[in-house]
């Protein structure tokens, strides 16, 4: 009897021990979660030093290679938004080219967590007639693609029309707005609001000499530019 | 004398008329996708849901088409974009959105739901992919040549469990003298059965000391059954022979390699 009671005290002794014991034991809870990229693209046509649309007149400058071709220096008077009019050209009626410059043309804005992206642009809607050619011209960086880690809103620092003289390439570091797809950047960065990418560039027009007239029915593209996470 | 809080009315008008319209505007076209991205691994016979939201972020209401096709990457690194089910691994061959196209007023969002049904068949294995496109439609107007339009991807990557195969090997090498230096090229083949990144380097060798060494752009997507051909110039060298090492890191157990010897003239 003496020996129970004993065992007993024991184990009441031992006892509180028991939920400071448990309190040892460990459980464990894994969290998960998977952020997706996100990816905007803003364009601005005719855009002003911050980036912003411009709805006013246009500044064209011309290259006429010596010729008698024409350019016109405001576009059609005014700018409408996602819109880029060279308004009236002619083309030299001998043997030279005719360059158009369409200054501060676009700029494709990109915010995205994606660290690996690409921006590409292609006629999309109709076709650039065979005598005729598009080069778009970067502006803040020197060649397309794009790989800058910063790239701030840039506007032409282009003060004539590049003379180009074919309407089979663009010069090397700008690229032509046909209809193959055009790489415009190839970024492994990524870029926040407060610090978007711009990508923005001149648009040339080039006339081979005696390019075909479009008359009263103007020539017109739609041009698309796609932004992809890699 | 006239009314003077008719005379201020007027004038907070004119300044207004005179500071918002025509100028500059912050609007054009902006639209936000997200995910941009999206990886998903589901069995043979499952469907899977992904919403997806689009948002205008420019400051008119603008018109969204959603569209769905295949994709593939050239080996230099552009992409190419196809009929939905012109491609081996097409995955949206599966898949239906809702809606299809849509207004989107300013500064609103609109949910859509790509639906993906994988079919229940055996041999399905390794990944399948495609891309939901959202499209501004562009407004053309009398007189105006060229018009815009915005198009963002949503990419999506499938795989069947347990059949992932991550491999790759560098298939070719060479070297040639530019004006400015010299050249290597490498060919890099995708022989698993998913996409891969790439980043390396090529370190040239001369009597077994390394005369340069270049590193490859990071990040390069090669894509499933994929070909990368890696451009990139190191120095000048003097006349003699050398040695160009290539290794590739793909995301493998183990990188790949290549060699070739070469002679500057």
């Amino acid at each position: 009897m003496k020996k129970l009671l004993a065992i007993a005290a024991l184990l009441s002794l031992a006892l509180p021990a028991l939920p400071s014991s448990a309190a040892t034991v460990a459980k464990t809870v894994t969290v998960k979660w998977n952020t997706q990229a996100v990816a905007t693209l803003t364009m601005t046509t005719n855009y002003s030093a911050a980036g912003a649309q411009l709805l006013t007149a246009p500044s064209i400058l011309a290259n006429l290679n010596t010729g008698g071709g024409a350019c016109t220096a405001a576009g059609s008077g005014s700018e409408t938004a996602s819109d880029v009019d060279f308004g009236n050209v002619s083309p030299d009626s001998g043997t030279f080219y005719t360059d158009c410059m369409y200054k501060n043309a676009v700029n494709a804005q990109v915010v995205t967590s994606s660290t690996n992206w690409q921006l590409a642009a292609q006629v999309t809607v109709g076709s650039v007639p065979a005598d005729s050619q598009l080069c778009a011209l970067p502006n803040g960086f020197a060649s397309f693609p794009t790989a800058a880690a910063s790239l701030p809103v840039a506007q032409t620092a282009r003060g004539a029309a590049p003379s180009i003289v074919s309407v089979a390439s663009c010069p090397a570091g700008d690229v032509a707005i046909n209809g193959t797809s055009a790489t415009l950047a190839n970024e492994t960065n990524a870029f926040s609001s407060a610090s978007p990418a711009n990508v923005g560039h001149d648009l040339e027009l080039v006339l081979k000499p005696l390019a075909a007239a479009s008359g009263g029915s103007p020539t017109q593209v739609t041009v698309t530019y796609t932004l992809t996470a890699n | 004398m006239k009314n003077p809080s008719r005379v201020t009315a007027f004038a907070a008008i004119v300044t207004a008329f005179l500071l918002i319209p025509g100028h500059a505007t912050s609007q054009g076209l902006g639209l936000d996708v997200a995910p941009a991205k999206f990886e998903v691994s589901i069995p043979a016979g499952t469907t899977y849901n992904v919403p997806i939201t689009v948002h205008n972020s420019s400051g008119d209401t603008t018109h969204v088409q959603a569209s769905m096709v295949d994709f593939g990457v050239d080996p230099s690194g552009n992409y190419q974009f196809q009929k939905v089910g012109s491609r081996t691994h097409s995955l949206l061959r599966w898949g239906s959105i809702r809606p299809r196209e849509f207004d989107l007023p300013a500064n609103s969002s609109q949910q859509v739901q790509l639906t993906i049904s994988v079919p229940n068949v055996s041999g399905l294995s390794g990944e399948y992919a495609g891309i939901v496109f959202f499209q501004t439609r562009p407004i053309r107007r009398a007189g105006t040549g060229m018009a815009f339009s915005a198009r963002v991807a949503s990419k999506i990557y499938e795989t069947i469990p347990d059949t992932l195969k991550i491999e790759g090997a560098i298939a070719k090498m060479a070297s040639s003298k530019t004006g400015s230096g010299q050249n290597y090229r490498i060919v890099f083949n995708n022989t698993g059965n998913t996409h891969v990144y790439l980043r390396g380097q090529v370190q040239v060798q001369k009597g077994g000391s390394v005369v340069d060494r270049i590193a490859m752009p990071d990040e390069m997507l090669v894509e499933r059954g994929g070909t990368r051909t890696v451009s990139i110039g190191g120095k000048k060298l003097p006349a003699g022979t050398y040695q160009a090492i290539a290794t590739i890191d793909y995301g493998g157990k183990t990188q790949t390699g290549g060699a070739i010897e070469f002679t500057v003239p």
